[in-house]
C-alpha cells in the first residue's frame, strides 16, 4: 500500500511551484513518525526508564551514601540524555528518552528524602518533578520528550491544585488555552517557538480532556482516596459549567466569523446546545477542543476528543449531581438539538455553495 | 482540496522549518492551510449525525437506568420498541449507506442492548450479564450488517469480547466439569478475534462501506491484550504455556503476511512491540538466578535496545511508503 496521499501532497505542491524537486526528495525523506509509534515508543521508554532507574536506585541506596549520592547517579543520568539528545539517530533518542524519565524519577526520589520531606503528601515531589520537567522541557530533545515534559508539569500541578474548584477553574483554562492555541495554528507556525510550542499544546489538550473527567465524582474519589491526598468536595460549579458552554460558544463564533449575518442560524441553535447541556460540560469542552483540533489540522486530537466524550458518557452516568431521570432528558433533547443542527448546517453550507 | 491528513502535514513541515514564510503565505493564498466548505460539510454530515443518534440512544439507556416506579411496565416497553421502531423507519428513509443512515442504524443496535436489558430488569430473567451481552451481539448483528459501518462493527466487537470475557469469569460449572482454565478463556478470547481479523481480511469491501482497516485493527489489538498477558505468565507457569506457543506462532505468521502480502505497519508494530514484552518476560525467565540489579539493568538494555531497533526498522518501513 503505497503512501498515496503524500505522492499527491508533494506533486501538487510542485505544481503550484510551492517546491522545486530536490526539496520533494528532502520533505519525503524528513517525514517524521506516525503518532501511533510516537506512543510505542513513549511506553517503551517509560518501560526502561522504570527498569534502569529501579535497577539503578535500589544498590545506589546502599552505595552512594545517602540521598545526596542517588541524586549525583539521578543528575549523572540526565547529563547522559542531554549528550545523547545531541545525537543523531533513533538509537540515541530513544536511550536519552529513557535516561531523561529514569532521572528525574531518581532526582525527585532523593530530593525528597535528602530535604527530609513528608512522604505521605504528594505535594512535594509534584513541585519538584514539575519544576524539574519545566526546567528539561526546553532542552534540545525530540518533540516525544517536550511533550512528556509538559505534561509531567501540567499533571503535576493538578496535584499541587488538588481536588476542588480550583482544579475545574485549571481545567477551564488549560481546556480555552489549549483550543486558542490550535485555532491560532497558522499563525504561531511560523514562529521560532513552534517546536516547543506543539508539544506543549498536545500536553495541554491531553489534561484538559482528562481533568473533564473529573468534572464529576466517580473518577476522582477512585483516584483522591487512593492516593490519599484529601478529602473529595463535589464540585461541578457554576463558572465550569458556564465556561464550557462559552468555549464551545467561543469556538462556533470564531468559526463563523466570516459568514455575515447568516451565522445567527447556526449560533442560535449551539447557544440553545449550550445551556442545553451545561450539566454535562465535558461534553461541551471535548467538542470545542475537538473542533478547534479539526480546523487546525491535528489529525491526532480530531479522533482522540470524540473518545474522551464517550469516556465522559461513562462517567456522566455515575455522576451524583443530577438523577439518571434529568440526565436522560438532559440528552435526548442534546441529540434531537444536534440532528436540528445537522439539518440546518447542511441547508446552509448547501446554499452558500 | 487538502485533507485533514495532508493539512496536518502542511503545519508540521511549517513547524520543523522545512516550508519558509513565503511558502506559508503561498500556501494561506490557495487556501490548504484550512478546511473548505466541502470537508466542513462532511464533517457536519457525519458528525452531528454520529453524535445526535448517541446521545439519544444513551439518553434512553439512562432513562430505562433510572427504572421509574410511576411508570407501568408496558409504557417502559413501549417507549424503548418505540425509539428502536424510530430508528429503523428513519434509516429505512435515509438514503442508503450515507451518514444519518449508518448513524440510525447505529441507534437500532444500542437501542436493541436496551431493550433487552429493560427486559431482563422487568421480568427478572435471571440472566448472567454475559447471556445479556452475547444476546446483544446477535441482535445487533444484522443492524451492523446492514450499514457496513466501522462504528457499528466495532461496537459489535467490543460487546462481543465482553460476553465471552465474562462468560469465562462466571462460568464455575464449565470449569469443574471441563476442567476449563484461564489459561482456555484467554485462548478462546483470542481465536474469537483472530477469526474476526481474518473475516475482516478476506470480506472487507462487503462488511464495510469505507474499508480503512480500522476493524482489522481493533481485533488485532484485542487478540493481543488477550494473548499477551497469557505469553508473560506462560515462561513461568506450564498452564499458559499453549497461550505462549499461540501467539509466537500467530505473531510469526502475522508479522511475516502483514510485511508482505498486506502491508499494515500499525498492526506490525503492535506484534513487534508484544514479542519485545514477552521476550522481556522470558529473559526474566531465564536470568532470574541473578541478583536485581544486573537483573533489572539487563531487562532495561532489552527493552531499549529492542524497542529501539523495532523502532529504526518500522521507520524504515514507514518511509518507504508502504505503510
Amino acid at each position: 500500500m503505497k503512501q498515496a496521499w503524500l505522492d499527491n501532497l508533494l506533486k501538487a505542491m510542485g505544481r503550484e511551484r510551492l517546491i522545486d524537486s530536490a526539496q520533494h526528495q528532502g520533505l519525503l525523506e524528513l517525514e517524521g513518525s506516525p503518532w501511533w509509534l510516537s506512543l510505542l515508543l513513549g511506553a517503551a521508554a517509560w518501560l526502561s526508564a522504570l527498569m534502569i532507574g529501579g535497577a539503578f536506585f535500589m544498590p545506589v541506596m546502599l552505595l552512594a551514601d545517602g540521598p545526596w549520592g542517588q541524586m549525583l547517579v539521578g543528575v549523572l543520568m540526565l547529563g547522559a540524555s542531554v549528550w545523547l539528545f545531541r545525537q543523531s539517530g533513533l538509537f540515541s533518542a530513544q536511550l536519552a528518552l529513557a535516561f531523561s524519565l529514569g532521572g528525574q524519577l531518581i532526582v525527585v526520589i532523593a530530593l525528597v528524602q535528602g530535604l527530609d520531606l513528608p512522604t505521605y503528601r504528594l505535594s512535594y515531589p509534584a513541585l519538584i518533578s514539575a519544576l524539574l520537567a519545566a526546567a528539561l522541557f526546553w532542552m534540545p530533545a525530540t518533540a516525544l520528550h517536550r511533550m512528556l515534559c509538559a505534561l509531567l508539569v501540567l499533571g503535576n500541578t493538578a496535584v499541587l491544585i488538588g481536588a476542588g474548584p480550583a482544579l475545574a477553574l485549571y481545567g477551564l483554562l488549560l481546556a480555552s488555552a489549549a483550543v486558542v492555541g490550535w485555532l491560532a495554528r497558522a499563525h504561531w507556525a511560523l514562529a521560532g517557538l513552534a517546536q516547543w510550542l506543539r508539544p506543549l499544546l498536545n500536553a495541554a489538550t491531553l489534561v484538559a480532556l482528562a481533568l473533564m473527567l473529573f468534572g464529576h465524582q466517580s473518577v476522582m474519589e477512585m483516584l483522591w482516596q487512593r492516593l490519599g491526598a484529601g478529602t473529595v468536595h463535589h464540585w461541578l460549579p457554576l463558572f465550569y459549567r458556564l465556561g464550557a458552554g462559552l468555549l464551545l460558544l467561543g469556538v462556533g463564533l470564531w468559526l463563523l466569523r466570516n459568514s455575515g449575518r447568516q451565522r445567527l442560524l447556526l449560533l442560535v441553535p449551539l447557544f440553545l446546545l449550550c445551556l442545553l447541556l451545561n450539566q454535562a460540560p465535558g461534553l461541551l469542552v471535548s467538542a470545542a477542543l475537538g473542533l478547534a483540533a479539526w480546523q487546525a489540522g491535528s489529525r491526532l486530537w480530531s479522533a482522540v476528543a470524540p473518545v474522551f466524550a464517550l469516556g465522559y458518557l461513562g462517567e456522566l452516568y455515575y455522576s451524583l449531581h443530577l438523577s439518571l431521570l434529568d440526565k436522560s432528558l438532559v440528552l435526548v433533547l442534546s441529540g434531537m438539538g444536534l440532528l436540528v443542527l445537522r439539518w440546518l448546517a447542511l441547508r446552509w453550507i448547501g446554499r452558500l455553495s | 482540496m487538502m485533507g485533514l491528513r495532508e493539512r496536518d502535514q502542511l503545519h508540521r513541515w511549517v513547524e520543523s522549518g522545512r516550508l519558509g514564510a513565503e511558502q506559508w503565505q503561498q500556501l494561506e493564498r490557495l487556501g490548504w492551510h484550512q478546511p473548505d466548505s466541502r470537508q466542513w460539510r462532511n464533517l457536519l454530515d457525519r458528525l452531528l449525525a454520529l453524535a445526535g443518534v448517541l446521545l439519544l440512544a444513551v439518553g434512553l439507556i439512562f432513562f430505562l437506568a433510572w427504572n421509574w416506579d410511576d411508570l407501568h411496565r408496558f409504557a417502559k416497553l413501549g417507549l424503548a420498541v418505540g425509539a428502536l421502531t424510530t430508528f429503523t423507519a428513519l434509516a429505512g428513509y435515509a438514503a442508503p449507506y450515507s451518514s444519518l443512515q449508518r448513524a440510525m442504524l447505529l441507534g437500532c443496535a444500542l437501542t436493541s442492548g436496551a431493550l433487552l436489558a429493560l427486559i431482563g430488569q422487568t421480568y427478572q430473567t435471571g440472566a448472567d450479564i454475559w447471556q445479556l451481552f452475547a444476546a446483544w451481539a446477535v441482535l445487533m448483528l444484522p443492524w451492523a450488517l446492514l450499514s457496513r459501518s466501522a462504528v457499528c462493527w466495532g461496537l459489535w466487537l467490543l460487546v462481543c469480547n465482553l460476553a465471552l470475557l465474562r462468560f469465562f469469569i462466571s462460568m464455575p460449572m464449565f470449569q469443574l466439569f471441563w476442567g476449563f482454565g484461564q489459561a482456555d478463556g484467554l485462548l478462546m478470547l483470542g481465536l474469537f478475534n483472530l477469526a474476526v481479523l481474518l473475516l475482516f481480511e478476506w470480506l472487507e469491501p462487503y462488511l464495510l462501506c469505507r474499508p480503512a482497516r480500522l476493524i482489522q485493527r481493533l481485533a488485532g489489538l484485542l487478540l493481543l491484550a488477550a494473548w499477551t498477558p497469557g505469553g508473560l505468565l506462560g515462561w513461568w507457569e506450564s498452564g499458559f504455556a499453549a497461550v505462549l506457543l499461540v501467539l509466537l506462532v500467530v505473531c510469526a505468521v502475522g508479522i511475516v503476511g502483514y510485511l508482505y502480502l498486506r502491508r499494515d505497519l500499525p498492526l506490525l508494530a503492535l506484534q513487534l512491540f508484544c514479542l519485545i514484552i514477552v521476550g522481556a518476560s522470558g529473559l526474566a525467565r531465564g536470568l532470574e538466578a541473578l541478583d536485581g540489579f544486573m537483573l533489572f539493568n539487563i531487562l532495561g538494555g532489552y527493552l531499549l535496545l529492542s524497542s529501539a531497533l523495532a523502532s529504526i526498522w518500522l521507520h524504515r518501513l514507514y518511509r518507504e511508503g508502504r505503510g
